[in-house]
């Protein structure tokens, strides 16, 4: 926390004229709201104070005082508040208990006789100092808080990926996400349907931090939920929709390809809601863009209708859902990734299985990114229908 | 990202120009940047996009929220120039059906006077 004036300085002598001394030619600086003073006789007296009251910025310090010296004083200031800082009030000339006070932590040295408007300088000096020490603390607890925030998020964003993929005669199915450095709000789903039909959703939130997470969460639970007894793809994205509009204050909005697939027909039915449309990739590597279903992204509008579209997959199909993760993952000079980058990657080897289909759309964009940070999460889901088994 | 207010229309519609990224790490400038103009600006806010290089889902979620605080003054929010991979993004994400999108700022403020 940066404190605001006044700060209060704690003045340490045994000296009894000081105290009047300093409040007299201090008077303007007091009446003006910068300054108040306390006082103590010696170092016992001050550090009975410190530990009191929580609220000293600053000590100015006299050195020879019984009981215990300003030296001694020094090295126990920190114990008490290591952000308080001091200065040390010496005989002129006295270089050697100056030099012991400045390896004690002093901050700045005034001499004696005390010149006022020389120890005014040094004080807003010091406090300028503290000031600017405060400042820099606070934006470092920022930044752990943010962190710590960053971490549950990412937590969170892990714990709803699914670890294990049904396994089938009929088809396979395979997908990764890599997470960017800051948490982005990529996540993709499985769901076993009826009739061995399977659902798969890759979606995209549009914000970071717990609070994008927790919508992420909802979102994934409500297609679940949605999906399981639906009329298909467009209902879901309805459906789910308008539950996401019901209590969403904050315009976050998450863009979603959901998908199902039915192994008796081979039938691909998805839809989109603000989300790229699926590459369908043939045996040979050639692949075509599907067609976009035009919904507008989740969370956003109530009472959207969201079209789908369907195709036949052929034994050896592949498909990929993919997120803006790859299609605009970007190189050290801001060249985005692209989709023909992807289909040419996927040409040169649509892999052995849904697996290395997958590996080879990552590689490809590691290879394309090189060292340049990822600025978004990377996410990709591809399913293969197998031979006819 | 640079947000460069170009022009202020005698009818009290402003014309903004975004250049560069707009990501997550600026999206938060954005939207505080934005804000101030759009609390300034009275009947309409035109972005003209022609220089902006990218923009990410945090940037749209803004623009989102400025076409809201714009309906409830009665004004409106319409963005032009838009390039072409730009265009798509709004395409996909299916904005281009919340935010009025024009060819040109004079269409753009054409709009915003009618």
């Amino acid at each position: 926390m940066v404190v605001k004036p006044p700060y209060k300085i704690l003045v340490v002598d045994d000296e009894p004229d000081l105290e009047p001394l300093m409040l007299q030619r201090m008077r303007r600086n007091i009446r003006r709201g910068q300054y108040t003073f306390v006082f103590a006789r010696n170092g016992v007296q001050a550090l009975d104070r410190l530990h009191a009251e929580d609220d000293i910025d600053m000590v100015v310090s006299d050195i020879n005082m019984p009981e215990m010296d300003g030296l001694t004083l020094l090295q126990q200031i920190p114990k008490v508040d290591p952000n308080i800082r001091s200065i040390i009030v010496s005989a002129y000339g006295d270089m050697e208990n100056i030099r012991t006070a400045m390896n004690r932590g002093a901050f700045d040295f005034v001499t004696k006789p005390i010149d006022f408007r020389d120890l005014r300088v040094t004080i807003d000096r010091t406090l300028q100092h503290l000031m600017e020490w405060r400042e820099a603390l606070a934006s470092r607890d920022q930044l752990v808080a943010l962190q710590n925030e960053l971490s549950v998020a990412s937590k969170m964003q892990q714990s709803i990926l699914p670890t294990h993929f049904p396994e089938s005669a009929h088809y396979q199915i395979f997908a990764n996400m890599e997470p960017a450095r800051s948490v982005g709000g990529d996540f993709f789903d499985v769901v076993s349907l009826e009739n061995e039909c399977i659902g798969m959703t890759v979606a995209d939130v549009s914000d970071k931090g717990v609070p994008a997470a927790l919508f992420m969460m909802s979102t994934r639970t409500l297609i679940k939920g949605a999906a399981i007894g639906s009329g298909g793809p467009g209902d879901v994205l309805r459906e789910v929709n308008n539950l996401l509009f019901e209590d969403n204050e904050t315009e976050m909005f998450v863009t979603v390809l959901y998908a199902e697939y039915n192994p008796d027909t081979g039938e691909f039915v998805y839809a989109s809601g603000g989300h790229d449309p699926p590459l369908l990739v043939k045996p040979d590597g050639s692949s075509t863009n599907l067609p976009l279903t035009g919904g507008i992204a989740l969370g956003l509008l109530p009472d959207l209708e969201y079209r789908q579209n369907s195709v036949f997959l052929e034994p050896g199909d592949t498909i990929v859902l993919y997120t803006d993760g790859v299609s605009e993952a970007m190189d050290s000079t801001e060249e985005q990734f692209g989709l023909e980058r992807l289909r040419t990657a996927l040409a040169a080897d649509p892999g052995s299985d849904a697996e290395a289909a997958n590996d080879v759309v990552f590689d490809a964009v590691s290879e394309f990114v090189g060292d340049n940070p990822a600025s978004d999460d990377i996410t990709c889901l591809t399913f293969r229908r197998t031979g006819d088994g | 990202m640079n947000v460069n207010v170009v022009n202020v229309t005698g009818n009290g519609v402003m014309v903004v120009a975004i250049e560069g990224r707009v990501d997550g790490s600026t999206a938060p400038r954005f939207q505080r940047v934005l804000g101030t103009v759009a609390d300034a600006g009275t009947k309409g806010l035109v972005l003209d996009l022609e220089n902006l290089t990218y923009i990410s889902s945090a940037a749209l979620r803004v623009l989102l929220g400025l076409t809201k605080s714009q309906a409830r003054k009665g004004g409106m929010l319409t963005v032009c120039s838009v390039p072409e991979s730009l265009r798509k993004v709004l395409e996909v994400s299916g904005f281009d059906q919340i935010i009025p999108v024009h060819d040109s700022q004079a269409e753009a403020l054409a709009a915003c006077s009618r």
